[in-house]
């Protein structure tokens, strides 16, 4: 009898994390490496370097990102045949079997060995190209496997399923769910695409435009970032070390962080608004009490506040809550639904695969 | 109507194939706890008697087993050709299969290691004495949100 593992999967633009029912978790950056040459093949041992690995050794390495703006790199009118969409095809493949390799990593038997289900987080408003490409590619690797809303996961984890505001606030997009006991459909779900990615953007230009002759690189200001990401007004400064001319000098970013943190705001409390505005009346106030902030993007210091403040100021009152593990949210969601999921429903799906 | 009967038919298999897979595993995991205790209880008892006992008992082990040994083959003399000498034999034989196949550490091992696994992934010994079906019962409005994911996810594949 095969042993069963079940897996939740959140594939981001950043960071992948998977969550598995034998103890593992674990995020991988989401960065596919192949070494440029014979030398660098030779320095790494083998043809594909994975994650943070990757991204030190970036310089020796042709980089892959397979996922963009919390999707897979492919788009409606690409060719399935043209190069582009094969390699984000292969790159999303690569990444998401590394990813299962790294939970098997505990267990004593071979892959085979063990039925391995899976469920996969996706983007809410990911098109439909996108979630089929996705589910062909973990067709391939897991025996069962299912897609749902990351949002959705998120909250099924929290076991937040009626009259709560999922904010998931990635690299690549902000998702924003209104849970009401039901299966969220279109319009209870917002994207934006002003999240961790656009801060990164904003803040490398506000920092070249202020020192001009500091040498910055984006993956610089990302790590900056993810270290003092604040949009509180209480802070303290914030001082880096940026090689200016070869020699490291420090620098005052403090302004510049907070205004490119400040820029995924709008968007943000907008949607925020958009959705309370749009709610059953009589339920209007259970959904600002029950404001979820999720996602890396959630640790921005000062983030809960500005929220807070704009509701009460536009909606009259909102409680926004940070959830405790961000990074893991959505893989540990969709992880409980793996094991929720009842066994005949599992069949359902296999019958159905079978026939298409 | 062939629809109706077959979905019928997949469903009636399917809560069989679920139903024997339960009796299989309780059956499979009864065993094992059993195994177990008596694995675990014999372990007490016998290694501090064998710590105590074997340095006397070594020698006079030997002496014992061929003395017995020179009994039972005294039996079957005495008995040749009676049913009893068959059954010995047969006895002797299960005996020696038995131990081949439990007393190498390597077998103990993954009897533990799948009992380890029954307890958490299936089904684990009640309180009140028993077996029951490890997991919690979902409610209807759960399983509702589940078989809408089913639901998309089945008209995803078919798209």
């Amino acid at each position: 009898m095969r042993e069963k593992i079940n897996i939740g999967i959140d594939l981001g633009t950043s960071r992948s994390a998977i969550a598995a029912d034998n103890g593992v978790r674990i995020f991988l950056a989401s960065v596919v490496g192949y070494p440029k040459d014979a030398v660098s093949l030779k320095l790494f041992g083998r043809e594909i370097v994975f994650g943070e690995e990757a991204l030190r050794h970036r310089v020796s390495l042709n980089i892959f990102r397979p996922f963009e703006g919390g999707m897979l790199k492919i788009s409606q009118n690409m060719d399935e045949k043209s190069k582009e969409y094969v390699k984000a095809m292969e790159t999303a493949k690569l990444l998401l079997n590394r990813l299962i390799e790294l939970a098997l990593d505990e267990e004593t038997g071979k892959r085979e060995d063990f039925i391995i289900r899976g469920v996969i987080g996706a983007p809410a408003l990911a098109s439909r190209m996108n979630k089929k490409a996705l589910l062909e590619i973990a067709k391939d690797l897991l025996d069962d496997v299912m897609i749902v809303s990351e949002p959705f996961a998120v909250a099924y984890g929290l076991k937040l399923l009626t009259n709560a505001l999922i904010v998931d606030i990635g690299a690549g997009t902000v998702d924003l769910c209104r849970m009401h006991g039901t299966m969220p459909e279109e319009e209870d779900q917002l994207t934006t695409t002003k999240a961790g990615d656009h801060i990164d953007k904003v803040f490398y230009e506000l920092l070249t435009k202020k020192y001009k002759e500091a040498t910055l690189t984006v993956n610089m200001v990302r790590k900056i970032k993810e270290e003092n990401s604040t949009v509180s007004k209480h802070g303290e400064s914030i001082f880096i070390e940026i090689p200016v001319k070869g020699k490291p000098k420090k620098h005052d970013v403090t302004e510049e962080l907070k205004a490119a943190c400040s820029t995924i705001v709008p968007d943000i409390v907008n949607g925020i608004q958009q959705l309370v505005a749009s709610f059953d009346p009589e339920f209007q106030n259970d959904l600002k009490e029950n404001v979820i902030l999720a996602g890396g993007g959630s640790q921005i210091i000062g983030l809960k506040k500005e929220i807070e403040d704009y509701m009460q100021a536009n909606l009259g009152y909102g409680k926004v809550q940070k959830v405790a593990e961000p990074l893991y949210a959505g893989a540990n969601g969709a992880l409980l639904l793996c094991k929720d999921m009842p066994e005949e429903y599992w069949h359902q799906i296999k019958g159905r695969e079978k026939k298409s | 109507m062939k629809n109706v009967i077959e979905k019928g038919v997949t469903g009636g298999a399917t809560v069989l194939d679920e139903a024997w897979q339960y009796s299989y595993a309780s059956a499979e995991y009864a065993g094992l706890v059993l195994y177990s205790y008596v694995r675990r209880g014999g372990s007490i008892v016998i290694e501090p008697l064998d710590k105590i006992a074997s340095p006397v008992f070594s020698n006079l082990g030997t002496v014992f087993g061929r003395t017995f040994g020179g009994v039972r083959e005294g039996v079957k003399k005495v008995f040749a050709g009676v049913r009893i000498v068959k059954r010995l034999g047969d006895i002797d034989k299960r005996l020696s299969h038995i131990e081949e196949m439990l007393v190498t550490k390597e077998a103990l091992y993954k009897l533990e290691e799948r009992l380890a696994y029954l307890e958490r992934h299936g089904i684990v010994a009640s309180k009140e004495g028993g077996l029951q079906l490890k997991g919690k019962k979902l409610s209807e409005d759960k399983l509702m949100l589940l078989r809408a994911i089913v639901k998309e996810n089945i008209i995803l594949m078919e798209e």
